[in-house]
């Protein structure tokens, strides 16, 4: 029977975009590009903020809203939204998701295309497709009646199977290769055959680049001519520099998108985010945790979080001494303080995270539920009883040039000693991670961390313990418990059939310490109140966008 | 004629010392192959996730796997042709990419550099003509604090008061001469004034120092014997002598300027070749790093070699030494 996809909500929001498995490792975080800014970048928030106690004196004029928050004003319908970011640093440089390098690419490639499904924390949303139907080895896409791409061509069944099979080409879209083959049923339905049970994961694939609709005839030139069927079209683009997209008059939801345009502004990680934001360089830009504080008190700038289910992680290396035995595993997730780091590191906009899953989550078990706090007392025992009566040493590492795994360590490593972990940090290159830690074998763990995957609660996982993927294959995470438990919860995204497995995974992970959740991460997204109204909403994770619903204020 | 023909000499030497020497830096530029850990294979391949087999079409895609010395032929056989490779990771050819960046870190060094100098050398010249007045007491202060702050931090600093106090000049962004002179103009000078005060204030020690010396020599005591007017000592002897290390200086210091400018760039949001290089250093993006470093090190080279040619044609014992 097959499972029917939970689409009643066709809002055709740019919904925040998730992390498909072989997502979360292709994608380079901005976080890495901060590099060695993050200590100009305190010196230049006290500036900032120090400028700015002397021209306002007064917090009044800063709001702090939640998603969903909104301001006032009358659109202005030509309105243009200057949204700072790294370009420089985050776009491919490629306006061909077949071609994308980068994930963060997203944050710009989602306002000139649709992909088949849009993504929320907790469903799949419809976008080019207006509803599929699924099994756990096919998935049938209906089109969305009437939509064209913005050259005025239809958006069409053979239009998806060109391409998914363009996209299909990059070794950065590791879900594809499950895609069999792809049958065009009709002019808008669309069927795909897996090679194995694992249509949540493909469905899940689906909001994201990898399920980009791309005009068929402008594949050749994708690279510099973009043709979607997005809310915004390519009007200018300089590398590292500027990008100009202005409104796609022939979008499906057009009453969703009231801006006339999108300049994406080039703005470097760093304290210059802020400045940009304070002398109206920009109108809106993402705010990383460590600059919270920077931005909050800043009159006439408004901000809007929102709770993710992207965390912050230690991973173990468990086929090596110490984490290779379960019992020191278990003690150390008693032996984290992460309401210390909420506060220090979030400036408490997170959520403690005392499983893999926020407890707005199908997969959240409530009998776990916040067992693992900070217990020094009881892991130091617990290090005791497993024949540790002296403590373990340990190192961790962690990627270098962000204020927030640097700091997130720092706090790690004092709560630690209370329960007699010893550990020492140890910095990489981002980009050396993977050689290092994985291929080279430093370290006994690493900070790191899970980006957004929705609904698909088992994606995180499956790249994790099921052997499948590179981090379970050399830090020995494979785990014969948990992987039946995944493989269930893979076959739908429906949370009837996740919920159940993924619920028991997250309590056997917890209780084996196969992973150390820390925090929870809040999206944060500060912007210009005299320039931007309506609904404001930061979306969910990192290298995402949310123009839907906003505006750019008359006058 | 023979002044002349010396010169040419001179140039035509100094052009064949820079061949070995434009060897020597495209050899250690290409080493970074050595020197940089990480696989770019593995990385296009999809990272984390690569196959073995993709990470191998890749690497011989890449010529990765050839011998090195076979590597570096093929590299300098294409940089001679113009070709610099391609980045991995911003889907555009290095030679475009630095043809696109090199205006702008041309654009700041430069305007650097004549800030520096047009403030520099006569704050040099005058506190030489008096030491120990006011006016030299004020450049020797100003210029302790020139040299002593960073460049960095006074880009922060000019933020703060230009950009988010009196609102006078935008924080970042790039506008090109073509498309708008008046905001090229307005949006470089922060980067300018961040670059060039450090300059100016070398410039100006270095100036006042060589002047109090060149003042003091005996040719000068014999020109002020013969009568004639100070100015015309000043400007025809003292400064044609006491200028010429500052030449080399100057030369030195634009070099230094070069560099500055990958900070500031980022400070700025300036979409240069420091910004360029930092994110491929970063990224690993090796085509990149070494197309970068390798304009730099020419760009060093040619500034040497202008030094050199005008430091010869104002002392014509160097071409002789």
């Amino acid at each position: 029977m097959p499972s029917r996809g939970s689409l009643e909500s066709p809002t055709g929001a740019s919904a925040p975009p998730p992390a498909g498995r072989s997502e979360r490792r292709a994608r380079r975080s901005p976080r890495s590009a901060r590099g060695w800014l993050t200590v100009g970048a305190t010196l230049v928030a006290g500036a900032a903020l120090a400028a700015c106690g002397s021209s306002s004196g007064s917090a009044s004029g800063s709001s702090t809203t939640s998603a969903g928050g909104s301001s006032g004003g009358t659109a202005d319908p030509s309105g243009v939204l200057k949204y700072g970011v790294d370009l420089d640093n985050t776009f491919s440089g490629t306006f061909d998701p077949g071609q994308s390098t980068n994930d963060c690419s997203y944050t710009e490639y989602t306002a000139i295309y649709n992909s088949l499904l849009a993504p929320a924390n907790d469903a799949v949303l419809p976008s080019a497709a207006a509803s599929y139907t699924s099994t756990p080895t096919s998935i049938t896409f209906h089109l969305r009646p009437g939509a064209t791409f913005s050259n005025g061509n239809p958006v069409t069944a053979s239009a998806i199977e060109a391409s998914i099979n363009h996209i299909k080409t990059s070794p950065f879209r590791f879900s594809l290769t499950y895609i069999q083959s792809i049958q065009v049923v009709n002019p808008s339905t669309v069927t795909f055959t897996l090679t194995k049970p694992v249509a949540g994961d493909v469905l899940w694939a689906m909001t994201y680049i990898d399920g980009m609709v791309m005009d068929p005839a402008s594949i050749p030139n994708a690279g510099t001519q973009p043709v979607g069927s997005g809310p915004f079209t390519l009007s200018s683009y300089q590398q590292g520099s500027s990008m100009v997209l202005k409104a796609n008059p022939t979008y499906w939801d057009k009453s969703a998108y009231k801006l006339g345009g999108v300049d994406f502004v080039q703005v470097s990680a760093g304290p210059q985010e802020v400045s940009a934001l304070e002398t109206g360089a920009v109108d809106m830009l993402a705010v990383q945790p460590e600059d919270y504080t920077s931005v909050e008190h800043l009159p006439g700038i408004g901000i809007a979080t929102t709770p993710s289910s992207d965390y912050l992680l230690m991973q173990t290396r468990q086929n090596a001494a110490p984490f290779n035995d379960a019992k020191v595993r278990a003690a150390l997730e008693y032996a984290v303080n992460r309401t210390a780091i909420n506060e220090a590191v979030f400036s408490g906009l997170g959520q403690p995270a005392y499983q893999p899953f926020p407890a707005s989550s199908v997969a959240y078990n409530k009998s776990v539920g916040n067992e693992y706090t900070y217990q020094p007392a009881k892991a130091k025992a617990m290090l005791a009883a497993a024949g540790h009566p002296d403590g373990v040493n340990f190192t961790l590492v962690i990627p270098g040039g962000s204020a927030t795994f640097s700091r997130t360590a720092q706090i790690l490593q004092a709560e630690l000693v209370p329960a007699g972990f010893h550990m020492t940090i140890q910095q990489v290159n981002p980009t050396d991670l993977v050689t290092q830690v994985y291929l080279h074998g430093q370290g006994d763990a690493v900070l790191d961390e899970e980006l957004t995957n929705g609904p698909d609660w088992a994606n995180n996982f499956e790249g994790e313990y099921t052997g499948v993927g590179f981090e379970d294959q050399h830090l020995g995470t494979t785990n014969p418990t948990l992987t039946p438990l995944i493989e269930q919860a893979l076959t739908s995204l429906s949370p009837a059939v996740q919920g159940p497995p993924m619920q028991e995974a997250s309590k056997i992970a917890m209780a084996t310490g196969t992973e150390v959740p820390l925090i929870f991460e809040p999206s944060v997204i500060a912007y210009n109140q005299s320039r931007v109204g309506g609904n404001v909403v930061a979306p969910i994770g990192a290298c995402r966008s949310n123009l839907a619903g906003i505006y750019i204020k008359k006058g | 004629m023979g002044s002349g023909g010396s010169l040419l000499t001179f140039i035509g030497r100094r052009l064949l010392i820079t061949i070995p020497l434009l060897v020597l830096i495209t050899l250690g530029v290409f080493s970074l192959v050595l020197i940089i850990p990480g696989d770019p294979a593995q990385t296009l391949a999809g990272g984390a996730h690569a196959s073995p087999a993709t990470v191998a079409r890749i690497r011989a895609e890449l010529h990765l796997n050839e011998p090195f010395f076979a590597q570096y032929w093929r590299w300098l056989t294409g940089v001679l042709r113009g070709h610099l490779g391609y980045s991995l990771f911003k889907s555009q050819s290095v030679a475009s990419g630095i043809r696109e960046r090199l205006p702008i870190t041309v654009s700041i060094a430069v305007g650097g550099m004549v800030l520096a100098v047009v403030l520099g050398l006569p704050a040099g010249i005058v506190a030489g003509l008096r030491p120990r007045s006011w006016a030299d007491r004020v450049v020797s202060v100003g210029s302790s604090l020139g040299v002593a702050i960073p460049d960095f931090w006074l880009a922060m600093v000019l933020v703060v008061v230009l950009a988010v106090n009196l609102k006078l000049l935008s924080p970042l962004g790039y506008v090109p001469f073509s498309q708008s002179p008046s905001q090229w103009f307005t949006h470089l000078i922060m980067p300018w004034l961040a670059l060039g005060i450090g300059g100016a204030a070398t410039v100006a020690r270095q100036t006042r120092g060589s002047m109090i010396d060149t003042l003091r020599q005996d040719y000068i005591r014999t020109a002020e014997a013969k009568g004639l007017s100070s100015t015309r000592i000043i400007a025809k002897h003292a400064c044609k002598n006491a200028l010429s290390p500052v030449i080399t200086l100057i030369g030195i210091q634009f070099g230094y300027l070069l560099g500055g400018t990958f900070i500031i760039e980022q400070i700025f949001s300036l979409p240069g070749l420091g910004t360029y290089m930092l994110g491929a250093i970063s990224d690993k993006d090796l085509p990149v790093i070494q197309g970068v470093a390798l304009v730099t090190a020419l760009m060093f080279v040619l500034i040497n070699l202008a030094v050199d040619v005008i430091y010869g044609y104002l002392n014509p014992k160097v071409r002789l030494a």
